[in-house]
């Protein structure tokens, strides 16, 4: 009986090897087929795959079990067909990601909520599985992978981590969730924590300028992060984290449906930073401990005659405490004896969108995106105590149809921005400082787009806003413009100006983690404008079996007026003014390559020259390093294991200068440079994903992050020379438990 | 070896009884074919229904398409080459391209996006 099964095998074995699919792979280029020379085409989770050739014709065997063919090549969308056959031809027709960004728009169209999609911009899409690999814990950390957006502190005690693009500060770049500006304001230091990594379905992030339909508040670039929707979310999705430093956080999703057009999703973030540890024994917490609620629950409808509709609400409640390691131990310990940091914010927000798209003419539709939320927020520094409150309502309503044909396109609309702002400073009971603004901006707004083919794109666009506090209309105009020359090659260019309002006091927090005192040196508010210009290239070089991809980008930004921060005029006072001059250049060359199957490589090499006209004249902004390079290699196998590791290299920074303080308190004109390391693993199971990964893997760490920690409430006593890592080696584990959607 | 010898020719003399029996010498017979619903059905039945074939039925659910054949007038070669060049994919041969393009944008089954709306 043993020789029937074995001769059953062979039998099995034999015809299966039989099978044979073949075809012919094309590119479609200006609705014209050619043959797609190199295109890799291989089972689904298998490496049994050929690349198709010189007539983009390929034959493959079929694989037992297997029955979803894959065919892909950079730049273009990857297809997969289901193919039951032993034999016969199957063929693939690939269009190019620029193709299909424009057919995106179309369907976004469709359903009217998502509006906008700029292929004419310098624009990347980080998508989950990106994201998964910075497993850690917030929007800001989803960047480690991402050569364009650098991550810092801003200063030694609060831990506050801002973003930074184009060598300029996170708060000059538009960050958005679901079109809605949300790290802006009161939010524009703490905002990007109260994204949590889980919640994030995407990210699309544009270096430069974008377009003018979302506001004329970004400046460097716009980040725009994409939650799940009840349609996408999975039926349920758990994530817990708990790394060295003490953070722990729970993450939970889900989404049902109530009836057949109206469907929930609910996200619910809980973390907490229980104790503080000092590992560099100098008195002071190296991370704040903590905790954080942010709930979020979103419902969509839909109905037959075009209306689609969504509406949510979220909570966030975050607290903070650090400091002095004897001023944590002792709750309630006297803020006069021992230097504490305390911070709390609350905020809520209603959001919502409404689309319609017109049955008969499907490039025509019309949206209306709004948002009204209120934060406060109230911060202990030693003995400084700040409060700030925001209330905030955001309308725009965009148009878009065509004019004759697809290739020319427009949007049009209006918007509303209301910001409701007060802040205030006080020591020791008496107040240093308060001001309250009422900004009502009306803002009319026309976008106009050329795309007579797949190779060429132009986006023109201008904006007029009304500013009630500063009562007067200002004039935003922006351009993009796009070129393919050949399948492997683009060219991007743009640029136009920008706009926004600072928050003196709350933009400066960070100082306040010092003894220098405060000197607003303008009474008066005034506009933050600035000027930016872009330019990069995109080339895919054939090698090997493979395609290199680089990336080459320069932008400059030219301030017509900044908010200047200076430390260097006197080690005891930190003077802020309005000044124009200050600019940045940001060069960036970037190498794309999969060495091997599964196995990718990204190497980066930026160089920033950021610098702002301070009270001296014009010298390099602080903490920004000249030299920056960058390496992440991440590899997956076909069992699903992930590696990821990336090197860090952050040439010398700019501190403050301290020539006029006393010699011990003295420190060096320039950081050192330095590398940091950081290596993650993932394991996926069926509906399990575990991953564990370690940060700044060889635990490299600046010693002496706060000058005169001794002697906290005496002269001298600064946090603002931070430029390297605090803590070291983070260890961290995690995982995530997932039931899709049926 | 035996065994195996006396077991086949078991088998062999069970299905002549079989067919034996059969007094139109139809045989019943099944083609796995790939589709995704109501409108694929209506299609593969068709095409399947060559003269000779009877009672051809398809489950959108298991993919097989059921069916009864004379082998004296119809050949099942002859049946799968009739559904696949109706748009259908068989488990022997896969349909010409011109004919998949033709069919209605929701019965694409071999788009993974198309099979994921149907489920």
């Amino acid at each position: 009986m043993r020789n029937t099964l074995i001769i059953v095998c062979l039998l099995l074995s034999f015809t299966a090897a039989r099978g044979q699919i073949s075809g012919t792979i094309y590119f479609v280029e200006e609705g014209e087929k050619i043959a797609a020379i190199g295109a890799n085409v291989y089972w689904e989770g298998t490496e049994k795959g050929v690349s198709a050739d010189e007539k983009g014709f390929y034959t493959l065997e079929r694989v037992p079990g297997k029955n979803t063919l894959v065919a892909s090549f950079i730049g273009f969308e990857t297809q997969k067909k289901v193919v039951i056959s032993r034999m016969g031809t199957i063929n693939f027709t690939l269009k190019s990601d620029a193709a299909l960004l424009a057919e995106a728009e179309v369907k976004g169209r469709a359903k009217a909520t998502q509006i906008d999609l700029k292929a004419a911009g310098l624009s990347y899409r980080i998508d989950e599985t990106e994201l998964r690999k910075a497993a850690c814990c917030n929007l800001s950390e989803s960047f480690e992978t991402n050569a364009s957006v650098d991550v810092a502190f801003s200063d030694a005690i609060s831990g506050t981590k801002q973003i930074e693009m184009l060598g300029l500060a996170g708060k000059y770049a538009l960050i958005q969730r679901e079109n809605i500006p949300f790290v802006r304001g009161l939010n524009g230091i703490n905002g990007l924590s109260y994204i949590p990594g889980p919640f994030i379905e995407s990210i699309q992030l544009t270096k430069g300028l974008s377009s003018v339909i979302n506001g004329y508040e970004s400046i460097t670039g716009q980040i725009n992060t994409e939650y799940y929707k009840p349609e996408t979310a999975p039926r349920i999705l758990l994530n817990v984290f708990a790394n060295q430093g003490g953070r722990s956080e729970i993450n939970l999703l889900g989404s049902y449906s109530t009836s057949e057009n109206i469907q929930h999703a609910t996200m619910l973030h809980l973390s907490a930073i229980p104790f503080s540890q000092d590992r560099n024994e100098d008195g002071f917490a190296d991370i704040t401990n903590g905790s954080q609620v942010n709930l979020l629950h979103r419902m969509h409808f839909h109905s037959h005659n075009g209306w689609e509709g969504q509406l949510g609400v979220n909570l966030v409640q975050d607290k903070k405490q650090g400091g002095q390691i004897d001023y944590l131990e002792q709750n309630g310990a006297d803020q006069n004896l021992f230097w504490g940091f305390e911070s709390t914010d609350e905020r809520a927000e209603l959001f919502g969108k409404l689309g319609y798209a017109f049955q008969d003419e499907v490039y025509r539709s019309v949206g209306f995106i709004y948002s009204a939320s209120y934060q406060n927020r109230n911060s202990q520094f030693g003995q400084r105590g700040t409060q700030a409150e925001l209330g905030n309502f955001y309308l725009n309503a965009i148009f878009q149809d065509i004019i004759g044909t697809s290739a020319h396109k427009y949007h049009t609309g209006v918007s509303l921005l209301v910001d409701d702002y007060s802040e205030a400073l006080d020591s020791v009971g008496s107040q240093l400082y308060s001001h309250q603004r009422q900004e009502i901006v009306p803002g009319a707004f026309a976008e106009y787009s050329f795309e007579p083919n797949d190779d060429f794109t132009l986006i023109a666009g201008m904006r007029v806003d009304y500013n009630s506090y500063f009562e007067k209309a200002y004039f935003t105009p922006r351009l993009n413009l796009r070129y393919a020359a050949g399948r492997l090659t683009t060219f991007r260019i743009g640029g136009g100006r920008g706009q926004r309002t600072a928050n003196k006091l709350a933009e400066n927090n960070s100082v306040l983690a010092s003894s220098r005192q405060l000197s607003f040196v303008n009474q008066e508010f005034r506009p933050e404008v600035a000027w930016n210009a872009g330019f990069s290239f995109d080339q895919f070089i054939p090698l090997g079996e493979k395609q290199l991809r680089y990336t080459a980008d320069i932008f400059y930004t030219w301030f017509e007026t900044k908010l200047v921060t200076d430390l260097d005029y006197n080690p005891n006072a930190a003077y802020i003014f309005y000044q124009q001059g200050s600019r940045s250049i940001s060069f960036m060359n970037q190498l794309d390559y999969e060495l091997i199957k599964g196995l990718n490589l990204r190497l980066a090499y930026k160089y920033l020259r950021s610098e702002e006209q301070f009270l001296e004249g014009l010298n390099l902004a602080y903490q920004i390093p000249e030299h920056r390079a960058f390496l992440n290699a991440s590899y997956e196998s076909v069992k699903k294991w992930k590696f990821d590791m990336s090197v860090n290299w952050f040439g010398a920074k700019r501190l403050p200068n301290s020539s006029d303080s006393p010699t011990e308190f003295q420190q060096r004109e320039f950081s050192p440079s330095y590398l940091t390391v950081d290596g993650q693993i993932n394991k996926e199971w069926k509906n399990f994903e575990f991953f564990t990964g370690v940060n700044n893997l060889f635990n490299f760490r600046q010693s002496n992050p706060i000058v005169n920690s001794g002697q906290a409430f005496s002269p001298y006593f600064d946090s603002n020379f931070i430029w390297g890592p605090i803590f070291g080696r983070n260890i961290y584990v995690g995982m995530y438990y997932k039931i899709p959607r049926k | 070896m035996k065994n195996f010898l006396a077991s086949l020719i078991l088998l062999l003399s069970f299905s002549t009884l079989m067919a034996q029996s059969e007094q139109v010498n139809l045989s019943d017979s099944v083609l796995v074919v790939n589709g995704v619903c109501g409108m694929c059905q209506q299609v593969i039945e068709k095409a399947a229904a060559l003269p000779g074939v009877e009672q051809a039925q398809w489950n959108k659910d298991t993919k097989i398409l059921k069916f009864k054949y004379n082998a004296e007038q119809v050949s099942i070669e002859s049946i799968y080459k009739a559904v696949a060049a109706s748009g259908y994919d068989t488990e022997f041969l896969a349909a010409p391209e011109e004919a998949y393009q033709n069919l209605h944008d929701c019965c694409k089954y071999r788009d993974p996006a198309v099979l994921k709306d149907h489920q």
